[in-house]
C-alpha cells in the first residue's frame, strides 16, 4: 500500500507538471490558489488532525505571511525568497506566542481563543493603515528569484508546485517520525501520553507553531496568485473554510489537504450562478463526513484504490454512536 | 459615563441574551453550537415574512420566530448533532459548523442579501431619568434578558425536567440507568435553548436591521461572554454579557472606538489565560 501511495504521488506530480500545457490561464489561477490553500489546510491539518486541537483563526497566521511578505518586498525591496523565509519566520514567532495559552486551554476554550486571534488580526490590518493599506488593501507584484520574475499564471504555477512538493516532502516527514507519532498520541490520550513520557506542553506549542509557520508560507503564495489583499480576504469564513478543506478532504492526511482546497475552490466556481449556494454545500459536506463519512475525499479514493487492488474488501460499519 | 453605562447594558443584555441559549444548550449536552446565532436569524426571517405577508398582529409574528427556533432546534438535534454526540469536540464543533454554512446559506438564497429594518415590539419612544436617555427598547431588552434569565435558572432548578436535566452532564450512563430518556432530554434542551435564540434574533434585528449576516458578530460576542463565564454557568452568561457591553462603551468614551471590538478578544484571552475554565466554570478532573 506503501509503494502504492508513492506510485500515485509521482502520478499527480508527472499530471501536475504537464497541466499548464493543456489548461488555460484561469484554470493554473485556480490550481495555483488550491495548492496555497493546500499548504495552510496541510498545516492546520497537522494541529488538528494530528494533534487533536481545534483552531478557528487560522486566517490571521495566512494574512501574516501574505502581508509579512508583500511589506517587506515593498519596503525593503527583498526578492521572493528572503520575503518568504522572513513571512515564515514571523508565523513561527507568532504561532508560539499564541501557542502557549493553547496548552493551558483544552477544546472549545481553545477554539473561542483562536477565534479571538483570527478577529485581532484582521482588526490590526485595519487599523495599522500605513503599513497595511488598511481598507483599500496593497496590490501584490510577481514574485522575482535572482532577477526572474514569476509574471504569468504558468511560471506562477510551477513555483508554487515545486514549493507544494517541498512542503509535502516536510510534512510526509513529520507524519511519519517520532514527533508525528507523539502528537497522534496525544491527541488520543494526553494522560497516557504523558505517562509513556511525551513532553505534552513543548509538544503542543511546537505543533501550533509550526502549523502557523505552514500558513504563512500558504499565504506568502496566496499573496501573489491573487495579485492584490485587502482585509476582506482574511476573514472568519477563511479560518472556517480551511477547517472545512481538512475535514471534507480528510483529517491528518496529506492528500486529503489538497483534496479539501480543490474542494473549496472548484465548488464556488462550479455554482457560481447560483449565488449562496455553494454554502450549503460546504456545510451538507461538512456535515455528511463527519456524519456518514469519517474518512473524507480521500477515503473515498482509498476505498475505490482498494476496490481496485484487491477486490472487494469488507469495510467495518462505523460504530454506532453511544448515548 | 452614565449614558455609556446604559447603553452599555442594553447592548451587553444582547450579548447576554444570546450567550444565555448558548450556555443552557452546552452546559446540558456538552455541544457548543456554532450555529446558534444562524438559528436566530433564520427564526428572526420567518417571523418577519408571517408578519408581511399575512398581516397578522405583530406579536403573533414574534411567537411564530420563537416556534421556529423551537423547530429547528429539535431537527439539528434529530438529524445531525445527535449522530455526533459521543464523537468529541471537534466532531461537534465542525457539524455544528457545517449547521453554520447550511443556514447561512439558505437564509440568503431565501431572504437575499437586502438590509430590511425591522419593528421593534417595545416600540421606540425615549424616555428621560435623571439626564440620561432610555429608551423603550432599550429598558424591553434589558428586562427580557434578566426574565429569560431568571426563567431557565428557575426551569433547571425547580422543575422535575429541569432535575433531570442537569443529572445528564453529571453521568449521562447513571442518568440512563434510573430511567431518564436522555435523548428526549437532550432534544429539550436544544428546543428550549433554540427558543431562547429565537427571541435574540427578534430583539437583535431592530438594532442591526434584518440581515443575513446580522447575527455574525453577536454570535462570536456571545461565545466570549459565554467562555468567560464557564461555558456551563447561566448567571456568568449574564453577568459577562452585560460587563463586556458596559466595558465596550465606556472604552469608546474615554480611549478609542477602534478598540472597542476587539476589546471582547483581548479580554477573553486575557481571562482564559488566567483562569483556564473562565471566570465562573468549575475545573474538571479527567481520568485515563
Amino acid at each position: 500500500m506503501r509503494r502504492l501511495g508513492l506510485l500515485s504521488a509521482m502520478g499527480v506530480l508527472a499530471a501536475a507538471a504537464i497541466v499548464p500545457l493543456l489548461a488555460g490561464g484561469y484554470w493554473l489561477y485556480l490550481l495555483s490558489l488550491m495548492g496555497a490553500y493546500g499548504i495552510v489546510a496541510l498545516g492546520l491539518n497537522i494541529l488538528t488532525g494530528l494533534s487533536g486541537q481545534i483552531s478557528l483563526g487560522h486566517a490571521g497566521f495566512v494574512a501574516i505571511g501574505a502581508y509579512g511578505s508583500t511589506i517587506v518586498t515593498d519596503q525593503l525591496g527583498l526578492s521572493f525568497l528572503p520575503a518568504t523565509v522572513f513571512a515564515v519566520a514571523i508565523g513561527w514567532v507568532v504561532g508560539l506566542i499564541v501557542g502557549f495559552p493553547a496548552v493551558r486551554l483544552r477544546g472549545l476554550y481553545l477554539a473561542i481563543a483562536t477565534l479571538a486571534f483570527g478577529i485581532s488580526v484582521e482588526r490590526a490590518i485595519y487599523h495599522f493603515k500605513a503599513l497595511t493599506g488598511g481598507p483599500y488593501g496593497l496590490s501584490v507584484n510577481p514574485p522575482v528569484i535572482l532577477g526572474y520574475a514569476f509574471n504569468s499564471s504558468a511560471k506562477l504555477y510551477y513555483l508554487i508546485l515545486v514549493i507544494v512538493v517541498l512542503a509535502v516532502v516536510l510534512a510526509a516527514n513529520i507524519i511519519h517520525s517520532r514527533p508525528g507519532r507523539m502528537m497522534v498520541a496525544m491527541r488520543d490520550n494526553p494522560i497516557a501520553a504523558t505517562a509513556m513520557g511525551i513532553d505534552i506542553r513543548r509538544l503542543k506549542v511546537l505543533a501550533f507553531a509550526f502549523s502557523a509557520a505552514m500558513s504563512a508560507l500558504g499565504g506568502a503564495l496566496y499573496a501573489p496568485v491573487i495579485n492584490f489583499i485587502g482585509v476582506e480576504h482574511f476573514t472568519l469564513w477563511l479560518s472556517i473554510s480551511f477547517i472545512s478543506m481538512i475535514v471534507v478532504g480528510g483529517l491528518g492526511s496529506i492528500a486529503g489537504s489538497f483534496l479539501g482546497a480543490a474542494f473549496v475552490v472548484v465548488v464556488p466556481e462550479l455554482l457560481r450562478e447560483f449565488g449562496a449556494y455553494h454554502q450549503i454545500i460546504y456545510g451538507l459536506a461538512m456535515i455528511f463526513v463527519f456524519v456518514f463519512w469519517p474518512k473524507g475525499l480521500v477515503g473515498l479514493l482509498h476505498g475505490l484504490a482498494g476496490l481496485l487492488v484487491s477486490g472487494v474488501r469488507g469495510r467495518r460499519p462505523a460504530p454506532a454512536p453511544a448515548l | 459615563m452614565d449614558q455609556a453605562i446604559i447603553n452599555g447594558l442594553a447592548e451587553g443584555s444582547v450579548y447576554a441574551l444570546l450567550a444565555l441559549g448558548l450556555v443552557f444548550i452546552h452546559r446540558i449536552t456538552e455541544v457548543a453550537s456554532f450555529a446558534h446565532g444562524e438559528v436566530s436569524a433564520m427564526a428572526a426571517f420567518v417571523g418577519f415574512s408571517i408578519w408581511q405577508s399575512t398581516g397578522l398582529p405583530f406579536w403573533m409574528a414574534i411567537a411564530g420566530s420563537v416556534a421556529t427556533g423551537a423547530v429547528l432546534g429539535a431537527v439539528i438535534e434529530r438529524v445531525a448533532v445527535r449522530r455526533v454526540q459521543a464523537s468529541g469536540i471537534l466532531a461537534t464543533t465542525v457539524v455544528t459548523l457545517g449547521l453554520y454554512f447550511v443556514l447561512h446559506g439558505s437564509v440568503r438564497a431565501v431572504w437575499g442579501p437586502e438590509v430590511r429594518p425591522y419593528p421593534s415590539i417595545f416600540g421606540d419612544a425615549t424616555l428621560r431619568v435623571g439626564g440620561v436617555a432610555v429608551s423603550t427598547q432599550h429598558i424591553g431588552v434589558m428586562a427580557t434578558s434578566l426574565l429569560i434569565a431568571l426563567g431557565l435558572s428557575a426551569y433547571l432548578r425547580f422543575t422535575e425536567t429541569g432535575l433531570s436535566l442537569r443529572a445528564i452532564p453529571q453521568n449521562p450512563y447513571g442518568a440512563a440507568v434510573m430511567g431518564l430518556d436522555i435523548r428526549r432530554l437532550r432534544a429539550v434542551s436544544w428546543i428550549v435553548g433554540s427558543a431562547v435564540g429565537a427571541v435574540a434574533g427578534v430583539l437583535i434585528a431592530p438594532l442591526t436591521f434584518l440581515n443575513s449576516n446580522m447575527m455574525t458578530s453577536p454570535l462570536i460576542k456571545a461565545f466570549a461572554v459565554a467562555a468567560l463565564g464557564g461555558l456551563d454557568s447561566l448567571l456568568g452568561a449574564f453577568v459577562g454579557g452585560l460587563l463586556l457591553g458596559v466595558v465596550e462603551n465606556v472604552v469608546v468614551l474615554y480611549i478609542s472606538s477602534y478598540l472597542k471590538d476587539s476589546l471582547a478578544f483581548v479580554f477573553i484571552l486575557l481571562v482564559l489565560l488566567v483562569t483556564p475554565e473562565g471566570l465562573f466554570g468549575k475545573p474538571r478532573r479527567e481520568k485515563v
